[in-house]
Formats: structure tokens, sequence, C-alpha cells
């Protein structure tokens, strides 16, 4: 479980990048969702130990972050797929796989291999485990930067837009193993901007803008908030009297452009069924309702 | 520290630095070996001065190697193992380190053999004085690339600190302290070994606190809780950054080669140049500095103003290490910037190669004329009595200074492209450094000075002309070429450029950037 309490973090140059943010991940698969610089990535790297707080307490397991006792046990427990995977091209799979065992602290040969051997089958790199990484595809980079978080069976995974640059199959895949590994007990914190793989995978999301949470809460919940406020219409007129924050989508279709849009209605506009991605622009162009 | 860590560290970040020493120490013992003029006793003794000098930069280049500190890349993946952060540091280092001193120490024996001196005082000489420098050039160069979070700006550092060991004028009584020497080990033991023993302490203590410092993310990801240096922003949202200060453009020297402009995309090398020019205070700054440095070292300790002529001669050394870091790594951060522009570019790539060569040659040119007014003035004020070492000043460095240093330009420019193409950025920058460097000391060789006849053996025999040949008085270990030959160098210089354009063209037009 991971604790956060009144957290902050001014860079030195002033940047205020988090803001007084609290909340609780538990067991299960949450989504990170905010536009580019909302300080997802701050906090990440905040959660595991990279970057000191300004203020604030984070406690994994109930152990303080900031204490020898808390990294030492976060390093133990917390697996965290960067952005940027820095893998070593020279090593093969096995060879990298080993590396990192090493240096999670697994001494003995035997239960090396054996944790090498079964996260290989886990993201379905055994038959390139003798591949040299500089080889290897996008995809099965980022399958091997999985399984090199998952050494040693953390609880807690962090993993930081993972899906970013794979084709849809390669994402279908990845974001099937996420949710195996949510629900293995594990507590998955998939921070991303692609709103679709929050919604195929996590139950529950923070969403964070400027530093400061803008919600939090399950998908349904944020999806249900923008009931009767996602609208299709094909009139020209009406279509031309929208502001452009109001804008998801432009469809030509047989009888004019069907235009989507968000907020208030417009007298032809009909209503249709809010996705998460409307809600969450809903959310980030503050056009929800006052009772949200 | 796991002896199997230790294995894949040397994996990982030991080929290169093994490759680098083998070669340097090769190249050492060639260079000792041609050089006729050293009695055959002395061999060790220049063949670690040599070893040294090249060695250093090797040390220096492979200390900054094993951890990039502006690249998140490669910290990130540190913060979830358990195993400590700066004890990995540290333990990459050492194993850098060893890879560096061992094929040194086996060219140092076989100098020594060659030699007619006592087999085993010389070589444990030799091969201390070798470890003491290489630990202080690493350690300086990692403490100082970990302080300023910049992988160049630590290759810089280390650089100066060999180029002022090497220039500085020690007096003679103290030449036991000279970092490059060995041979005063049995004339002043004490200075000596006390010497040796300062600076081996110096570097392991400045690699030890780079180490931990390296270990700090929040430092390094962020600048930590200091305020002298930046927020590392990456290079996707530098566009959205306000335009640095004035001091901050002066102070930002070693984060990039000469600024970069955006005359590829209007095909105007010219206007490339002067956004350069218009940027690149610190580059005037720092070429003025090393060429009145250079006057000043000349002219030395007992100010004999009349060996300011030598200043051309020494501004080419320093030259030899500054331009390659200036210029080399233009192509590849522009490439890496602004890949998507230069890939719907109208402009070929070897007419965009052409482009930056131009534009960077003109800018050093420019830099190295504004550069070079008050030490120009200094030295013919103090020589203007005697027409003839007047003239051969001026033939020295408008003749010969300048166009190698135009050539110099040209040739890290496209080695820089070259490397990083194939390497990625950050180890092509540093592999091209590393090549032009080697490239350039090759024409050092006696037999080479024929074919290659590169500006240093241009510079010396003019020098010896003008001089009526008082060969003892010139520094470095050139084989002095026909005058005849000086003819040859601009049109050796031309055939090189244009061979390296077509070679580095074709290989990268086979590469997606």
């Amino acid at each position: 479980m991971i604790t956060i309490q009144n957290l902050n973090k001014i860079y030195p140059g002033g940047c205020h990048a988090i803001n007084d943010i609290s909340f609780t991940f538990d067991a299960g698969v949450y989504g990170l969702l905010g536009p580019n610089g909302a300080g997802k990535t701050t906090l990440i790297r905040l959660l595991v130990g990279l970057l000191r707080p300004t203020s604030g307490k984070i406690e994994i397991d109930g152990l303080n972050l900031a204490t020898p006792e808390g990294q030492e046990h976060a390093r133990r427990v917390l697996g965290y797929l960067p952005q940027e995977l820095g893998l070593h091209g020279i090593l093969t799979v096995e060879q990298e796989l080993d590396y990192f065992a090493l240096l999670k602290g697994i001494r003995s040969e035997v239960a090396r291999r054996k944790e090498v051997a079964n996260l290989l089958e886990q993201v379905g790199l055994v038959e390139q485990h003798r591949l040299r990484i500089k080889d290897l595809s996008g995809g099965q980079k980022r399958r091997l930067g999985i399984a090199v978080s998952l050494i040693g069976q953390p609880h807690l995974l962090i993993v930081d837009e993972p899906t970013a640059g794979l084709d849809p199959a390669e994402r279908v895949r990845f974001r099937n193993l996420l949710s195996e590994l949510g629900a293995e007990g594990r507590v998955v914190i998939l921070s991303t901007h692609i709103v679709d793989d929050i919604a195929q995978t996590c139950r529950e999301l923070v969403v964070i803008q400027s530093g400061s949470i803008l919600f939090q809460g399950s998908v349904s919940t944020l999806t249900k908030y923008a009931q009767r406020q996602v609208w299709v219409t094909t009139n020209a007129y009406e279509i031309a009297g929208l502001d452009p924050s109001q804008l998801v989508s432009s469809c030509q279709k047989e009888d004019g452009t069907e235009t989507r849009f968000l907020g208030q209605s417009t007298p032809l506009a009909r209503s249709v069924q809010p996705t998460l991605e409307d809600a969450y622009l809903l959310l980030i162009n503050d056009l929800l309702r006052p009772d949200f | 520290m796991d002896k199997r860590i230790l294995y894949y560290s040397g994996l990982i970040w030991g080929k290169l630095p093994l490759i680098m020493a083998i070669g340097i120490s090769i190249l050492a013992l060639i260079l000792a070996c041609t050089d006729t003029n050293t009695p055959v006793s002395l061999r060790p003794e220049v063949t670690t001065r040599y070893l040294t000098w090249l060695g250093g930069i090797g040390a220096i280049l492979a200390a900054v190697s094993i951890l990039h500190p502006e690249s998140p890349g490669e910290i990130e993946p540190l913060a979830t193992v358990p195993a400590k952060a700066s004890r990995l540091i540290l333990s990459r280092w050492t194993i850098v380190l060893i890879l560096n001193i061992i094929p040194a120490w086996v060219a140092l024996l076989v100098a020594t053999l060659l030699s007619d001196r006592p087999l085993l005082a010389s070589w444990a000489s030799s091969a201390i004085a070798y470890l003491s420098a290489i630990v202080l050039l690493g350690g300086v160069a990692l403490f100082i690339s970990a302080i300023g979070r910049q992988s160049l700006i630590g290759i810089v550092g280390g650089i100066f600190l060999l180029l002022i060991v090497t220039l500085v004028p020690i007096p003679e009584r103290f030449q036991a302290i000279n970092l490059l020497r060995s041979g005063e080990a049995w004339i002043q033991p004490n200075l000596w070994w006390g010497s040796r023993l300062t600076y081996f302490l110096i570097g392991i203590v400045l690699g030890w606190v780079g180490s931990v410092r390296l270990g700090d993310f929040d430092y390094l990801l962020t600048g930590g809780r200091t305020n002298s240096v930046r927020p590392n922003t990456s290079h996707s949202t530098i566009w959205k950054r306000k335009p640095n200060s004035f001091p901050d453009q002066f102070f930002a020297f070693g984060r990039n080669a000469l600024p970069l402009g955006s005359g590829f995309l209007a095909n105007e090398w010219v206007y490339d140049a002067w956004q350069v020019l218009l940027r690149g205070a610190l580059p005037i700054a720092v070429l003025s500095l090393v060429i009145v440095t250079c006057g000043l070292a000349c002219i030395g300790l007992n100010w004999e103003l009349h060996l300011a002529i030598d200043a051309p001669r020494s501004a080419m050394l320093f030259g030899t290490i500054i331009i390659p870091l200036l210029t080399c790594d233009t192509i590849p951060a522009e490439r890496r910037i602004r890949s998507d522009q230069l890939s719907l570019s109208a402009l070929s790539l070897p007419a965009y190669i052409k482009d930056k060569i131009s534009g960077n040659v003109v800018v050093v040119l420019i830099v190295l004329l504004i550069g070079a007014l008050p030490v120009c003035i200094f030295y013919l004020l103090t020589i203007m009595m005697d027409t003839r070492l007047s003239i051969a000043a001026l033939v020295m460095w408008f003749g010969i200074t300048l166009p190698y240093f135009g050539y110099l330009t040209a040739v890290s420019t496209q080695l820089g492209a070259l490397f990083s193409g194939r390497s990625g950025y950050a180890v092509g920058v540093i592999l091209a450094i590393g090549g032009i460097i080697l490239y350039v000391l090759a024409g050092e060789i006696p037999i080479l000075n024929y074919i290659f006849p590169c500006g240093p053996a241009a510079a010396d025999t003019l020098l010896g002309f003008a001089q009526g040949f008082p060969l003892e008085r010139l520094s470095g270990p050139s084989l002095v070429v026909p005058l005849w030959t000086l003819a040859l160098f601009p049109l050796s210089a031309l055939i090189q450029i244009i061979v390296l354009y077509k070679v580095s063209t074709a290989i990268l037009l086979r590469r997606p950037a």
C-alpha cells in the first residue's frame, strides 16, 4: 500500500510541480492521467524515491520513504518501468535480467536462473532469451523492461508511459499483461496520457493537472459525471458556433459532417453515451457541471 | 561487490576503454620507438609522457562514459535496486581504470625492455607515474561531470587539466612534481613519491565524491537543493524554455558544442554561422584565453619575450583538443533535436553536412581572428625588431594555424556525424572526440608527416626555418618536414576532407537519422 500525505515538490527554479497531493493506493491497477507537463513523471519519481519531496510524506507499507529503512524497503518491494528503458544493448535478454536480479539482491545463482526463466515465460520472451537487446523490436524491449521491473516479485509496480510507440497488437498484449499483474494482488500504477489504456486496464484513476489532483475515483464514476454532457450534431451553423475547447471529433457521414462536442447542448444536438476520453476532456477543460 | 556484477560492468562499460587503451598504448610505443632524437635509455620516460597524455584522455573519456548524468534513461533504472548507486558507479569507474592501466603497463614494460635501463626500477617508476596520473585525471573528470551534471563538462574539465599540466612551465628544481614525468623518480625521490601519492589521493577522493554525487538522483534530475544548476529538461521541451540570459549562455560551454542555428532548413550556411557567432560568446572567450595563455606559457618564467613566436604552435596543441570538443556534436545534436524537421527538409543529407561544415569552419576562423588579435599585437611588438621572426610569425598564424583549425573543424564535424550515426548521441560524440585526437596525433608519427603533413609538423618546420633551426628549442615530437612539403598541406587537407565527406555521407545515407 502507498499512502501520500500533503506532498509538494518545488524545483530549484521555483516551478511547483506537485501541489499538496494526498491519496492512497491499495491493491489493483490505478491509472495516473494528465496532460503533458501535468506532473505525472515528477509524482512517479517521488514515489520511487528518485526525487526528494519539498514537503509532505510518502509511506510504502507504513514505512516513511524519507527514512533509510523506508528507502531500503521501497527498493525491495518496488518495480519501476521508466519512460526511457535504459537497457544495455550489448547484453543478451538473459544477461540483462541476470544483471538486474543481482542488483536486486538475488545472490543465489539457482534462484536467479529460476527467476529469469519465470520472467521470460511471463512476458513471452523465451525464444529471444539469447538475442542481444539492441536486436529486439520496440515492443520486445518494452516487455523486457517490464520483466526487469518484475524482478524480485515486487508488490508495487509503477509503469510510466509503457505503451508509447507500440503497435496496436503489442499495446493490447501489454495491457493484458498489466491487468494480469494487477489481478495477482499487486498495486500497479499506470501513468499515461493515452486514455484508452486506462479505460481498458484500470478500475480506479487519478487525474492530475498542474501538479494538483482534479479527480480521484473509479473510471465508471468519472464517466458517469459526463452523462448528458456529450453531444453530436450535423448542423453546420451549430458547429460553427461551438467553442474550440468543446470539440472532440468530426467525422464525415452520408448526411454531412457529424461533430461530437462537450458541455452545453445546442437545439439540434442529440446526447450520446460518454467515453472516458470525453469525461477526461470535460474535466481538464473545466467544462464539467458545477455539481461535479 | 559481487564478482558477477563486476563482470557485467566490464562487459557493458569496459569494451570501449579497453580498445582505446590498447590502441593508445600501441600508438605511444610507436611514437617512442620512432623518436630518433631520444636516447635509448630515455625511451621509458618518453613513452610514459606520451602514454600519460594519450591515456589521460582515454581515462577522462572512459570515466564520463560510465554514467551520463544528463540522461534520465541511464539514471532511472538504478532507482529501485537495493545496491547503492554510488557503489555501482565506483565499481564501474574502478573497472574502466583497470582496463586503461593494464595495457599501458604492458606497453611501458615493452619500452623498458627496449631500453638499457634497470628493468624493475625503471618500469616501476613509469608504471606508478602512469597510475597516479590516470587516477587523478579520471577522478577530476568524474567529479566535474557529476557536479556539472553533464558528460561534456567533465571531458572539458579533465582535458583542461591535462593541458595546464602540459603547458604551465615548472622550474627545473621542481621538475619532480611534473605529472607527465617519471624520470625524476630517482633524482628527487621524496618530492617525486610525495607528489605521486598526492595526485593518487586527490584522484581517489574526487572520484569517490563524484560517485556519491552521481548516486544522488534528485541532484542529477533537478539540481537538488542547489540553485547553481539548471533543471535537467529533456530536449523535446527545450523550445518551450525562455531564452537563456547572457551570463547563462556565457557559461554554457560544454553543454552543447557550438550553439546550433537552423540555417539548414533554408540552405543558408551563412545564416547558420551568423547564429552561432551571435550566441557563441564563450567559444570566442575560451579560444582567446587559450591563445593568450599559450603566448604567456611560451614566454616562460624567465620572461623571454622572443619565445612568443612559439604561441601559434602551442595554440595548435590546445586547438587539437578544443576544436573537436566545440564542433563534433553539432550535427548529432541537431539530428537528435530536429530529426523530424530534417526528414521533412528538402535539403539532402550531403548538402546539409556540407552546409554545417562550411558554417562551423567560418565561425571558427572568425573566432580565431578575433581571439588572436590581442596576442598577435603582443607578440608582434615583442619581436618586431627581428624582421625574419615577424614574417615567420605572421605566416605561421595566418598560413598554418588558421587553415589547420579550419581543417580540424571540418574533420571533427564529419567524424561527429559519422560516429553518432552509428552509436547514438553520447557514445558517438565521445568516440568522435577520441577518434579525432588519435587521428591528429597519428600525424605526429614521423613517417606519416610526409603523407599527412598536418599543422603541427608544418608549424615546426616554419619555426625551425625562422629560427635558423635551433631544433632543441622546439617542443613536440614531430619530425620537421622539408620546407617544400608545406605546399602539400592544403592539398592533403583538402583531399582528406573530400574523402571523409564522401565516406561519411555514403555511410550516413544508408542509415535513418
